[in-house]
């Protein structure tokens, strides 16, 4: 009790330090406790948004009797089991299918939705569909309506709608339209052994072993039959995985934390130390002392962290329903619900009680090393300076009061080290993470540069890859949206999917042409359904290989030159394509593995083919594959079938495009495959067709949800000319993509603010300190004639030379660290992946984030002297010359 | 010729039954060229006094003047620069500047004026105290007494109206003071400067031109010739 009472009383004495040490605690654990809760609310985002997309079930057993599904049921680990089958499709009027699935009412939840108006269906002649489903089948969302069903295999059939499902945002964004009828005997009559039984296991259950363990206890011998939800396992480990970041922005903290709660509290002992002496000369043992400070930094953790968890928890809960983008993994997420992260939680308890117990050590080794007789002659700590009697060359051009500016300094190494270091990590934060930002935005502004506006898109159309190949969008149905007033430019492209035909020798580059077919044809990104990505050809010199060819208007053509020009620095007269065989090639880039982006491969990146420009190459197209009703994916898959009736075709190769802005979106018109893009011209002379394929489009600067409503409507109709058109809409997805923006960028500044704040704090201090110490030299300078004037500019000028310090550190560790993001970025790990670019080859300095950085560490330096140097300045000189230490 | 006088100099510290008269109404007079002891038991209110005579400390009333010129009189900026130029001061616990070395601590005051160091004076004052071959060595290198003839040099150094002394010897052991004295009475012989030195030490007040006696903060001899 009585070294509770003697903690307390300190507490109270040094009150400045303690309520310093309390608010360093307290921010270290807020930025943490924030962070991680943040961070876990984002994971916990994407599982429910995985849960959205994969449904929540952790595995589906596939063709079950009723025995088995009755065995499922009972299974004490299981949750949550729902039965279905997929019944028939519902050809609609409008040539859209929709998948009608037979399920029991706990389907719903498995796939993450819900009934939103009316019920589930019980008998078996209703229906219940998504809204969005029935708009695009051009039906009314009203309940009780007879619906006519044109089904696949159940010929037509009439439903009453009786409930509306909730829409599935996931299902909408890529069009995958499902409509839910009751599970009945007598439409499950003929299919008993293809029930799908999916199961979703109570918390805590290994689920993987789990599903494996029952599907072999309810007798299911073929592993097939267990289809584990992979995508939902995966994210939910990732929840429970270690989140490293966040360990490292702990230990960041922890460093400038602890070491803001380790000079202060320092400071508090070293001002006591003839107290812990009279103490021990009067009787008091080590341990008692120990006891005394134990109980003393115990009370600042109790209540910083309490302070901290509570402005921590308070502030994540201030983020709840705005948008952001990770910090860490760039996905963006609304932030709907709030997860408090109990490791994060734990993290920031655990650090800041390592902090603290460091100084606390750090304090007990200090106050237990003072004898008694020392604390109590009050011995100055001018017997531990250590400096050169002789001045140096800097010292020489300096006036008196600079120097003594400066042997200070140098005299408080552990000061100055202490508070360059605590600046240094939050200033280089900082410009790192300006310098990032910066290099995103160079990279979008030169591509924005070259004046293509389709991929920053409002609307984007991809007819599908099963469609055939002469069919596409016609001058005319385009020209009534170009010319629509809110749309501001419209750009398409003509689609083919060909192939290639390669000498082996000559033009594929060596192990990565060799290891980029291997790992195409065995787990390339194309479907299986799609066949093999490469053939050998006529003769063995050859090989036959996939590739997208784009049709390219002239007005792209030009996109294309400048695209040249900018990005490549090469100037391409692309002008002479509209009329000749001359094509632009892109050639994916793998290491040495063939494994297109593979960061963590060794080597560097190479094109997978080994052409030129002025190479020519061999395109072969099939001769009659245009015919309408031509199965599209039966001519891609079937080689041996169709190779025969391909038509070869000679191109010229005039340049090589590094950078690929569009694309087939179609598995067919993989990135990942080479690309040849021709004019239209050539692409109508060599293939007859002259339809359009891809089409992007872009509302005016100016437009409002309105003019978008009037857009969309005309878009939704075009899209619905092909059957499985895809209508990707970015209007809504752009502005909740700014909106995250800015609630990241307030996030980061939040860390910067924080960061500079606790540095800002320990600078302060001790510089404070480093003063008030030497108040008795103050005392005697100005005894022997220096001015106010003349002090307070040394002590400025002794601020600011810690400011420079620190600034001229934090400049330095921030180049380091910006040049080795570069290098990373443009050398090591070039991302290629859409949307974030890194086009800027040249490396620069980001003055702005700089020139903050010094203008705050001077700030910071000089702000920090003006208290101390008034408490001096107020001070008699009789009575400073009297205070020691 | 009177170079330092003090007028009905009083210092009162506290209020009512607190109040505590350190210096009670002190007419003094110190003529150039005198070496002058002011001796008195421990809480006599010598220091007080010296550090009024210095400029140091503001008294409550009453008036010093050193030069003719009353230095209370002026803004405290022109006191500073009054007294860096004309008042040197020698303390008990030395008071150097621990981060500059001799040659430093010494030439502070003139540096601190912006003027230029006359090295053939200020080694002639460092060999005087012999401590020329200290010139680059820092405080805490240097014994007691090497530290306090830095001090009586750093006092002297700007050729001042007046050096006053606070207990010069107060660290230092008994053949050191007696040194450390000497050494301060031959500066004022050579150098022609009037000292002020404050001791409880007779047997060093006695080495003074004149003994001033001061109980409870009032004069009781303004002293001749020493006994």
């Amino acid at each position: 009790m009585t070294y509770i009472k003697i903690a307390g009383r300190y507490i109270r004495e040094y009150r400045s330090r303690s309520v310093g040490i309390v608010l360093s605690i307290a921010l270290s654990v807020l930025l943490i406790v924030a962070i991680g809760s943040l961070a876990e609310t984002a994971r916990v985002l994407q599982v429910n948004d995985v849960r959205q997309n994969a449904g929540a079930n952790h595995v589906t057993y596939i063709g079950l009797n009723k025995e088995q599904i009755d065995k499922v049921k009972q299974e004490e680990s299981v949750k949550e089991a729902a039965n279905s089958f997929s019944y028939d499709t519902w050809n609609g009027n409008n040539g859209l299918n929709v998948n009608v699935r037979a399920g029991e009412e706990k389907i719903l939840y498995m796939l993450d939705t819900k009934i939103a108006e009316g019920r589930y269906p019980t008998a078996p002649d209703e229906i219940a569909v998504e809204k969005w489903v029935l708009d695009r089948l051009s039906l009314p969302a009203q309940l009780t309506q007879n619906i006519k069903v044109s089904l696949g295999e159940n010929g037509e059939q009439e439903f009453k709608l009786v409930g509306i499902v909730k829409d599935r945002v996931h299902s909408q964004s890529h069009d995958l339209r499902d409509a839910f009828v009751a599970f009945d005997e007598q439409k499950l009559a003929g299919r008993e052994d293809s029930v799908e039984t999916a199961v979703e296991f109570k918390e805590g259950a290994g689920y993987k072993n789990e599903a494996m363990r029952l599907g072999k206890e309810i007798g299911i011998k073929d592993q097939e039959q267990i289809v584990l939800n992979e995508m939902l396992l995966s994210a939910m480990g990732e929840l429970e995985a270690i989140d490293w970041n966040l360990v490292g922005v702990s230990l960041l903290l922890m460093i400038v934390g602890g070491m803001v709660v380790y000079s202060l509290y320092s400071i508090s002992v070293l001002k006591r130390s003839q107290e812990y002496g009279m103490m021990r000369a009067v009787g008091g043992t080590r341990k008692q002392i120990l006891a005394i400070i134990l109980c003393e930094i115990l009370i600042f953790y109790a209540a910083g962290a309490a302070l901290g968890l509570f402005m921590g928890i308070s502030a994540t809960y201030c983020f709840k329903g705005t948008t952001m983008t990770d910090l860490f993994t760039e996905g963006t997420s609304r932030l709907d619900i709030i997860a408090i992260s109990g490791f994060a939680v734990k993290l920031a308890l655990l650090s800041s009680l390592a902090a603290i117990l460091l100084a606390g050590s750090r304090g007990a080794v200090m106050a237990n090393s003072v004898s008694p007789i020392e604390a109590i002659n009050r011995s100055t700590q001018d017997r531990d300076i250590k400096l050169k009697g002789e001045d140096s060359l800097v010292e020489r051009l300096m006036t008196i009061t600079g120097k003594i500016s400066y042997k200070n300094l140098r005299r408080n190494k552990k000061v100055l080290i202490f508070t360059v270091t605590a600046m240094v990590i939050g200033s280089t934060f900082f410009m790192t993470a300006s310098f990032k930002e910066e290099l995103n935005r160079r990279g979008r502004v030169t591509l924005e540069s070259i004046g293509d506006k389709s991929p920053w898109c409002d609307f984007w159309l991809n007819i599908s890859m099963d469609e055939p190949m002469k069919k596409g969008f016609t001058a005319e149905q385009l020209d009534e949206i170009r010319e629509m007033p809110q749309v501001e430019s419209m750009s398409s492209k003509q689609v083919l999917y060909s192939k290639l035909i390669l000498d082996k020798e000559k033009q594929l580059n060596k192990s990565n042409g060799e290891n980029y077919l291997k790992f195409m044809n065995e787990r390339g990104f194309l479907p299986k359904f799609l066949g093999d990505f490469s053939w050998p050809g006529d003769t063995e010199d050859e090989v036959i290989v996939r590739n997208t060819v784009l049709g390219l208007p002239e007005r792209d053509l030009q996109y294309l030159a400048r695209t040249f020009k900018i990005l490549q620095g090469e100037e391409i007269d692309t002008s002479r394509m509209k009329d000749e065989p001359l094509a632009v090639l892109y050639i994916p880039e793998t290491k040495a593995n063939g494994v297109p982006y593979d960061a963590k491969a060794k080597g560097k990146y190479a094109p997978v083919l080994n052409i030129k420009s002025g190479d020519k190459i061999r395109l072969t197209f099939p001769k009659e594959g245009y015919a309408a009703g031509m199965n599209n994916i039966e001519l891609l898959a079937e080689q041996e079938k169709y190779g025969s009736s391909y038509q070869e075709k000679e191109f010229t190769v005039i340049g090589m495009v590094e950078e690929l802005l569009y694309a087939d979106g179609t598995a067919a018109g993989s990135r990942i495959a080479p690309y040849v893009l021709i004019s239209e011209n050539m692409f109508q002379e060599l293939s007859g067709i002259d339809v359009q394929r891809v089409v992007t489009i872009n509302l005016k600067e100016n437009a409002d949800d309105k003019d978008y409503e009037l857009v969309k409507e005309k878009v939704q109709k075009l899209s619905q000319l092909f059957k499985g058109t895809v209508l990707a809409d970015y209007y809504k997805y752009e502005i909740a993509e700014e909106k995250s923006a800015v609630t990241a960028g307030l996030l980061q500044s939040s860390i910067v603010i924080i960061l500079f704040l606790i540095s800002g704090l320990s600078i302060y201090n001790n510089i404070n300190y480093s003063l008030i110490s030497r108040i008795r030299e103050h005392g005697i300078m100005k005894a022997v004639g220096l001015t106010k004037r003349q002090f307070r500019g040394m002590i400025r000028s002794e601020g600011l030379m810690h400011g420079t310090i620190a600034a001229f550190f934090s400049c330095i560790a921030a180049l380091v660290i910006e040049a080795g993001i570069f290098v990373y970025r443009v050398y090591i790990f070039p991302v290629y992946v859409w949307p974030i670019h890194t086009n800027a080859k040249q490396f620069f300095i980001d003055w702005k984030s700089m020139l903050i950085v010094i203008v705050i560490n001077l700030a910071i330096g000089y702000l920090a002297t003006i208290g101390p140097g008034r408490a001096v300045d107020r001070m008699e000189i009789t009575e400073a010359i009297r205070t020691v230490e | 010729m009177e170079i330092l006088k003090t007028e009905a100099l009083k210092k009162y510290y506290g209020k009512g039954v607190n109040l505590v008269k350190a210096v009670d109404g002190v007419d003094l007079s110190i003529a150039e060229g005198e070496f002058a002891a002011i001796a008195g038991s421990s809480g006599s209110g010598k220091t007080t006094l010296l550090h009024m005579m210095g400029g140091l400390d503001s008294p409550t009333e009453g008036k010093v003047y050193i030069d003719g010129r009353d230095i209370y009189a002026v803004n405290d900026e022109s006191l500073t620069i009054f007294r860096r130029r004309k008042v040197g001061f020698v303390f008990q616990s030395y008071n150097l500047i621990p981060v500059l070395n001799v040659w430093e601590n010494i030439t502070m005051p003139i540096q601190f004026d912006l003027k230029r160091v006359d090295q053939e004076f200020v080694e002639e004052i460092m060999r005087t105290l012999n401590i020329f071959d200290k010139k680059n060595a820092l405080p805490n290198q240097l014994s007691g007494g090497q530290q306090q003839r830095t001090a009586i040099a750093r006092a002297l150094v700007t050729r001042p109206s007046i050096v006053l002394a606070d207990e010069p010897t107060g660290n230092l052991d008994s053949k050191t003071s007696q040194e450390v004295v000497n050494l301060l009475r031959h500066s004022v012989k050579k150098y022609h400067q009037t000292i002020v030195m404050i001791t409880h030490d007779e047997n060093l007040a006695r080495m003074a031109d004149r003994i001033v006696r001061i109980e409870d903060g009032k004069l009781v001899n303004k002293g001749g010739a020493p006994c």
